[in-house]
């Protein structure tokens, strides 16, 4: 059986928290062997993940983040909790990357980036709170 | 983060950004940018050189100031910037709307339309 490990973060949901979340998934992420650029970006997803938590989940109020991030032997996996609103992407329209200075609009480019690194990214909402899960497989 | 006279370019002013530009500290760019366009500075580069780290919450700052300097018939163009900050750049489509020079002196130079020193 292949090994996996697991590591976990949990603090509270403020802005000044981002980089130390920032640290440990890249201090994860680097010790699972992925290259600087595989680094930055699983950083990157993550950060626009529990910016989007502190903003809309929470709106700024007091709440909890929990990361989980699994190692796995092809793949490395983050799950994002919280327990404030859920988040429905389907309202979030995605940005025009062409479009011209006057008529770029900044919303939806967090999201754009998460699908954009990630191989999987899903919402989930239960009683429990809300779930993230995103997934990076390792190239080949 | 600091701003000051260009060394390249008399009307020109330079933002020192620095560390990482998440939404913790986005804010402090934005309070310089807009110092310097309450002050009627507004042709800015923004210095990337001791930026590790820039996510939407800086994107969105930059595209804000960018409107308020075009406004003021200025402009905001950035130097410096790594390969991984660049690719945020990139990622976002953002490489089309601001100038990114690998120097201050270009980037002044930029503005002068020509060379400088």
């Amino acid at each position: 059986m292949e090994e996996t490990s697991l590591y976990e973060l949990t603090v509270p949901a403020r802005f000044e928290n981002l980089a130390l979340i920032g640290d440990f998934i890249s201090g994860v992420a680097r010790r699972a062997g992925f290259d600087e650029k595989g680094v930055f970006n699983l950083q990157l997803a993550c950060d626009e993940a529990c910016t989007n938590v502190i903003e809309h989940a929470y709106g700024g109020g007091p709440g909890q983040i929990r990361i989980a991030v699994t190692v796995y032997p092809d793949r490395i996996q983050i799950q994002v909790h919280d327990t404030g609103r859920p988040f429905d992407p389907t309202t979030v329209r995605m940005p025009d990357l062409e479009a011209p200075l006057e008529r770029r609009e900044t919303g939806g480019l967090g999201l754009h980036f998460m699908r954009s690194i990630m191989d999987e990214v899903r919402f989930e909402f239960g009683e429990g709170g809300n779930r993230l899960t995103m997934v990076k497989r390792r190239t080949p | 983060m600091n701003a000051r006279r260009s060394d390249w370019a008399e009307d020109v002013w330079v933002v020192e950004a620095r560390g990482r530009l998440d939404a913790g500290l986005a804010p402090e760019l934005e309070a310089q940018l807009n110092a310097l366009l309450a002050a009627g500075h507004a042709h800015i580069v923004v210095d990337f050189a001791r930026v590790s780290y820039i996510s939407s919450s800086g994107l969105k700052v930059l595209l804000v100031a960018m409107r308020a300097a075009r406004k003021q018939g200025g402009d905001i163009r950035l130097c410096a910037m790594s390969e991984r900050v660049r690719d945020v750049f990139t990622l976002s489509g953002f490489h089309k709307i601001f100038a990114i020079h690998l120097t201050e002196r270009e980037a002044a130079a930029a503005f002068l339309g020509g060379e400088v020193g």
